[in-house]
């Protein structure tokens, strides 16, 4: 007897490798925050003096965009409104999510985190982190205390 | 419970959960193709390019008035005179394409979630409409295409008069 034919695991590694990109909630995702009713692709983009953030938010008016940092934690945060509402008659297709969006995204240390900006065009998002100078490393003198 | 049937039932499982995600995304769910600029990947776009997902979500909304039909496309990111529209078969066809910004070629991805690439979208139309006096125009990432109905497509309110 042929325990299986067909491997389900093969299946889901698949899923995962083909759509985890898309979907942060099949990965294991520590960015996402709960009350979020959406979640907003990103990019992340590592340079020799800073990283920039790309995220997709089509249609949020960039007022109603907050870009916060703190305790080595950057937050994007935002709400997608109705243009009008969509209760009322006549829609035959609403695949546009609304309401709030919040993403959390930690970073290391050694970021300038009073130089963060951050600018939206055409829908996208865009945070650019500039890197703190590198701390020079402080000579501590060793004071003895010679005694005799 | 055997190991086998245990397998199966997850293997039934995932299948009617993927069927499932897939009905209510598929629409949305589009396709990716390489751009033509591809072959000037420089090194961080090229690993941008093959570490972003072929697939992306492009929603629509579709809403119908009395006079038109107003279709809302989320696009964000891309150059407005880039965009293809046309009206085929009562279908609204959308073509545009999502550039590699390489505004500096030093760099690497950490994370890739956003898709690049050609793309396409065919949304069936509720009623005929006139393709030569649409009219498009993109804000926020928002591509807004606003058709007119067809003569015949337009409702009329036929009051009835009392005597």
């Amino acid at each position: 007897m042929t325990l299986i034919t067909r491997d389900p695991w093969k299946l889901l590694d698949q899923i995962q490798r083909e759509m985890g990109p898309m979907f942060p909630a099949l990965r294991d995702d520590e960015t996402q925050v709960e009350g979020s009713s959406w979640v907003p692709a990103v990019d992340i983009k590592e340079e020799d003096d800073k990283y920039v953030l790309y995220a997709d938010i089509p249609g949020v008016a960039p007022n109603d965009i907050d870009v916060t940092m703190d305790k080595g934690m950057l937050t994007i945060r935002g709400e997608r409104k109705h243009e009008q509402t969509t209760a009322e008659k006549g829609y035959h297709r609403t695949e546009r999510q609304h309401g709030v969006f919040i993403r959390r995204f930690t970073l290391p240390e050694t970021v300038d985190a009073e130089n963060i900006s951050a600018t939206s065009q055409d829908g996208v998002l865009q945070v650019v982190i500039p890197k703190a100078a590198p701390a020079t490393p402080k000579k501590i003198k060793v004071a003895t205390t010679e005694e005799g | 419970m055997s190991i086998s049937s245990g397998l199966e039932r997850t293997w039934q499982g995932i299948q009617s959960g993927w069927r499932t995600l897939m009905e209510r995304a598929s629409n949305a769910l589009t396709r990716f193709m390489p751009g033509e600029d591809a072959d000037q990947d420089d090194r961080s776009s090229a690993q941008l390019r093959a570490s972003s997902p072929s697939w992306g979500l492009i929603a629509a909304e579709m809403k119908e008035t009395a006079k038109d039909v107003v279709v809302r496309i989320e696009a964000p990111g891309m150059d407005p005179d880039k965009f293809d529209i046309e009206v085929r078969d009562q279908h609204l066809v959308v073509r545009g394409e999502k550039r590699i910004e390489r505004d500096s070629d030093e760099g690497r991805y950490h994370v890739t979630e956003r898709a690049y690439g050609y793309f396409e979208r065919i949304l069936p139309l509720p009623a005929e409409v006139e393709g030569d006096k649409a009219k498009a125009s993109y804000k926020r990432g928002v591509l807004t295409v606003r058709l007119p109905k067809h003569e015949s497509a337009i409702t009329r309110k036929i009051s009835v008069q009392g005597r």
